[in-house]
């Protein structure tokens, strides 16, 4: 006969195991992550809007479900790249940039997404920023790649895949994750474009252009303050590039040679207001000099694979697009920005249709230009001179910014 | 590897004991003991497999050192052996354990620039250590037998109590791996060892962590803080303190059980103390034990007139303070300890010899509060990162920054918030704390743990950890029934959601 406290022991294990097995079993259907590549239903859970602010976690699992032949590096701007666009001619394409990224993370991220999938095509998104000498973001995590730095598979596969599915399967975020997507189809997430219009359009009502501008440039502008605390005036800052950055770039070009894939490389349009802060802050000839540096790096690698250089584009300049005005109502959507470092995916598309060649690409020539160092120097004068342009046809606004950044430096950080 | 992870909880406990009963009812009592044993080193090695030699070597020379000692022939070489033993084990403790603070403490003093690399502090080396020094002065004493190598292995390694204790003696453990049952499984065990194990884990989980968010924020703060700011992160890390170590340590408890093996109680609900002398006997209570046999009483313990006595406390509590870790923050806790206990025992003997304080009648609240507040005082220097800050938060504690109460209860206090902010109490954003919600919870937790009763009461019909405790009867007992099978399997689940989150956030919102 069964005693009273093995009854016991097997009904405790039994609800235990049973709620256990529940939980598991509803966080595999649901998926929140994309870590198990679970089909993906309509209103239930197609969208993963956990996945917005877990990229490192969800992307790297993604990629090896998904095996994209084209992927989107980058950047919080690259994010904005429609991995849908129709111009892509090798599919499935995979917008893999991750937000607050360095070359690091993007040389490494791509080794993995090698690893697991025949890439033909990159698209690169350069920024200055993601070659300063920042520490590694906190929530990169070496162990979830499946390849090591040096190339060699990652010898504790299981334990690392472990490491990301045990808490996807039995952890209160991903439970409180599972029910914010099964709850939340309606709000999509970053890969739909048909939500990210709809969300952003929702934070503009919000909040307005005006507010969502000033707030970024604020976060910028107190970045440079707190690197020459004691100046109460814009002056040269003390951002340095570092030398690994630079060389874990080579690195993915080398990569590229090596694997025979098409990178196309683009230098991100920020706003005219967000390139005025680096004049201001004294950064703007760092900036030029990055631009050389990786013109400079570009040449350098196709000389030692033997190969053409791979095309660099630059979206930075003063067009019709970079100088979009910022409405001050809550009402009025910008048309490409949504704060002056990130253009809409709208912008996004006609730099595809530039560097994908497509039929469309002629009515936008007047947008980006391709630099190696042939023209580099031209192209930086030309950037110049048309600033020069821009300020004696607008010099008010000029002016109004100049003050608003000398005013920040002179209060206290907020 | 950590009681309250997945890997153990899911991995290493289920097959560990899975294979251990298999072995023991179907092969060998022994090679089940043998694989507890080599369990117990992967569950050590799992944290850094380098130190698993050390703890083999540590092992290895502390038994064949008691086989020595402990023949009777030659007295003298006995000792010899023994004070050889003893100087080994602290020498090897010293080396991981103080050698940068000694030498960081040199520099200071002679302004000198002395250099060794940072030892990496291998873990559990200050209770294995304790343990095997204990079962050496045994072994001279007479105080030990023959015991089996492999049993002596379990004694050292047994996984349940060998990261964080309880501090276990060779006395109390190694008949109950004489396997006189054969290892059977014991059903009773393990339904309670189970319950137990769950009890501890939810202490750990969903309250001790909790209590940590508020103490971390008070003790990692930077700027000034306000009386009350200070006193509550105080007191928010005694509960931490309190609900993580017992919890831990009723994990280790309910975990022996579900092996067979009964290890001794820890915690007895110390922040029910009156005194602090009575707090010390129900605050880690092996650690006491250990300090008290074997540096107490010998060096003299109350034996020797009361000035030695004095002294006696005093060094046992700053050495079991530095015990802890090496730093002037841990000798300062252990100071106060020992200045809070030599205060006690002077009011006691007081109360002895006056008949006007003998007849003083002392609220138990009231000693109980008094108790709780010098402990919590005390925690400052504990918790602290160095004895600036320890010092810094006792400066807002004793409230040379400034009282200041939550600005939004100026209006709901009427006529008091006026007469308060007239006595120079200020009235303003606190910043560090829901301040209503720790004011509200820290009466209900006090309240919770003067009456309710504690774990091992609620299991005071059953045999589970090694006890002299008269255990109070408690109305509300555990039996096997259905319905605590339920409670326990749905709190122990939301504990395991606990564990670790999927914490990973990027503010860009897009």
């Amino acid at each position: 006969m069964m005693t009273m406290e093995k009854k016991y022991t097997r009904t405790l294990l039994a609800i235990f195991g049973g709620l256990l097995f529940c939980l598991a079993l509803f966080n595999i259907a649901v998926d929140p992550f994309y870590i198990f590549a679970t089909p993906r239903f309509n209103n239930f859970n197609y969208f993963k809007p956990a996945t917005d602010t877990r990229q490192r976690l969800s992307k790297a699992h993604q990629v090896r479900h998904l095996k994209p032949q084209t992927v989107i590096i980058g950047t919080s701007r690259a994010l904005q790249i429609n991995q849908s666009n129709k111009h892509f001619q090798h599919q499935p394409v995979m917008n893999y940039a991750l937000a607050s990224s360095t070359t690091y993370e993007h040389y490494r991220y791509l080794q993995h997404a090698n690893y697991h999938s025949q890439l033909k095509q990159v698209i690169y998104g350069l920024d200055f920023f993601a070659f300063k000498n920042s520490p590694h973001p906190l929530y990169y995590k070496d162990y979830r790649l499946s390849v090591m730095e040096d190339n060699t598979p990652n010898p504790n596969k299981l334990s690392s895949y472990l490491k990301d599915v045990v808490p996807s399967l039995f952890t209160m975020s991903a439970l409180k994750a599972s029910i914010n997507t099964v709850s939340k189809q309606d709000a999509g997430d970053l890969n739909s474009i048909w939500s990210r219009s709809r969300r952003a359009t929702k934070i503009v009502a919000s909040h307005g252009h005006s507010a969502m501008f000033n707030d970024l440039e604020k976060s910028k502008l107190s970045e440079y303050k707190s690197l020459q605390p004691t100046n109460t005036c814009p002056g040269p800052a003390k951002h340095q590039h570092s030398a690994d950055r630079y060389q874990y770039f080579r690195k993915i070009l080398h990569l590229a040679y090596e694997k025979d894939i098409d990178l196309k490389l683009f230098i991100s349009p920020s706003h005219i207001r967000f390139m005025e802060i680096y004049i201001m802050v004294g950064e703007w000839h760092v900036f030029e000099n990055w631009k050389r540096d990786i013109a400079t790096i570009n040449k350098e690698e196709a000389a030692l694979a033997g190969r053409e250089p791979f095309k660099l584009w630059d979206f930075s300049g003063y067009n019709a697009y970079t100088t979009e005005a910022v409405p001050l109502d809550k009402t009025s959507v910008m048309d490409w920005y949504w704060e002056s470092s990130h253009y809409t995916t709208e912008l996004a598309d006609i730099m595809l249709a530039r560097m994908l060649n497509s039929s469309k690409a002629k009515d936008y020539s007047h947008f980006g230009r391709i630099i190696d160092t042939v023209n580099i120097e031209s192209s930086l004068a030309e950037i110049c001179r048309e600033r020069h342009m821009h300020q004696q046809k607008a010099p008010a606004f000029f002016a109004d910014y100049h003050g608003f950044i000398k005013h920040f430096f002179n209060s206290k950080i907020k | 590897m950590l009681f309250n992870s997945y890997e153990f909880i899911l991995a290493f406990l289920p097959i560990t004991l899975l294979v251990f009963y298999y072995l023991a009812e179907n092969v060998q009592p022994r090679v089940a003991i043998a694989w507890l044993v080599a369990a117990s080193l992967f569950f050590y090695g799992w944290w850094n497999p380098a130190y698993v030699a050390l703890l083999i070597g540590s092992i290895l020379f502390n038994y064949s050192m008691g086989l020595v000692i402990s023949k009777k022939e030659q007295k003298i070489k006995s000792r010899a052996l023994l004070i050889f033993g003893v100087i080994c084990n602290l020498g090897l403790l010293g080396y991981y354990k103080y050698a940068n603070f000694f030498v960081d403490n040199i520099n200071w003093l002679t302004s000198g620039t002395y250099q060794i690399e940072t030892i990496i502090l291998p873990l559990a080396i200050s209770f294995f250590t304790f343990q095997q020094i204990a079962y050496l002065v045994d072994a001279y004493s007479g105080g030990t037998r023959e015991y089996d190598f492999l049993q002596y292995c379990l004694f050292v390694t047994f996984f349940p109590q060998l990261i964080a204790g309880p501090i276990v003696h060779h006395r109390e453990m190694m008949p109950q791996f004489d396997y006189p049952n054969g290892f059977r499984l014991n059903h009773n065990k393990l339904a309670t060892g189970l319950t137990i194990f769950a009890i501890g884990l939810c202490k750990k989980i969903l309250i001790a962590d909790n209590f940590a968010k508020y103490a971390n924020r008070v003790f990692d703060s930077t700027i000034d803080l306000s009386f009350f700011e200070a006193w509550l992160g105080a007191i928010a890390y005694s509960f931490q303190i309190y609900f993580d170590f017992s919890g831990y340590s009723e994990m280790a408890i309910g975990l022996g059980l579900m092996f067979g093996i009964r290890l001794p109680i820890n915690f007895y609900s110390p922040y029910r103390a009156g005194n602090i002398i009575e707090f010390w006997r129900h605050w880690h209570m092996t650690l006491s034990r250990f300090l008290r046999d074997y540096l107490y009483i010998p060096l003299g313990g109350s034996r020797k007139g009361k000035t030695r006595r004095y002294i006696n406390l005093m060094l046992t509590m700053v050495i079991g303070g530095l015990w802890h870790g090496a730093g002037w923050t841990f000798v300062i806790w252990g100071g106060l300890h020992g200045i809070y206990l030599i205060i006690n025992h002077t009011w006691h003997s007081l109360r002895t010899r006056s008949r006007i304080f003998h007849n003083l009648n002392i609220p138990l609240w009231f000693g109980r509060i008094l108790t709780f507040t010098v402990v919590t005082f005390a925690w400052v220097f504990f918790r602290a990162e160095d004895t600036e800050t320890a010092l810094k938060i006792c400066h807002s504690m004793l409230g040379f920054d400034g009282v200041v109460l939550p600005e939004q209860w100026f209006d709901k206090l009427g006529f008091l918030g006026v007469t308060l902010s007239e006595l120079g109490i200020n009235f303003a954003y606190m910043h560090k704390f829901n301040a209503g919600v720790m004011f509200i919870l820290i009466p209900i937790m006090l309240y919770f743990l003067w009456k309710s009763p504690n774990t091992l009461e609620l299991f005071s019909s059953h045999e589970t950890a090694i006890t002299d405790q008269d255990m109070l009867k408690s109305r509300i007992s555990w039996s096997p029934t259905r319905s605590w099978a339920v409670v326990i399997a749905i709190f122990g689940f939301i504990a395991m959601l606990n564990l670790t989150r999927v914490n990973e956030f990027i503010y860009f919102q897009f």
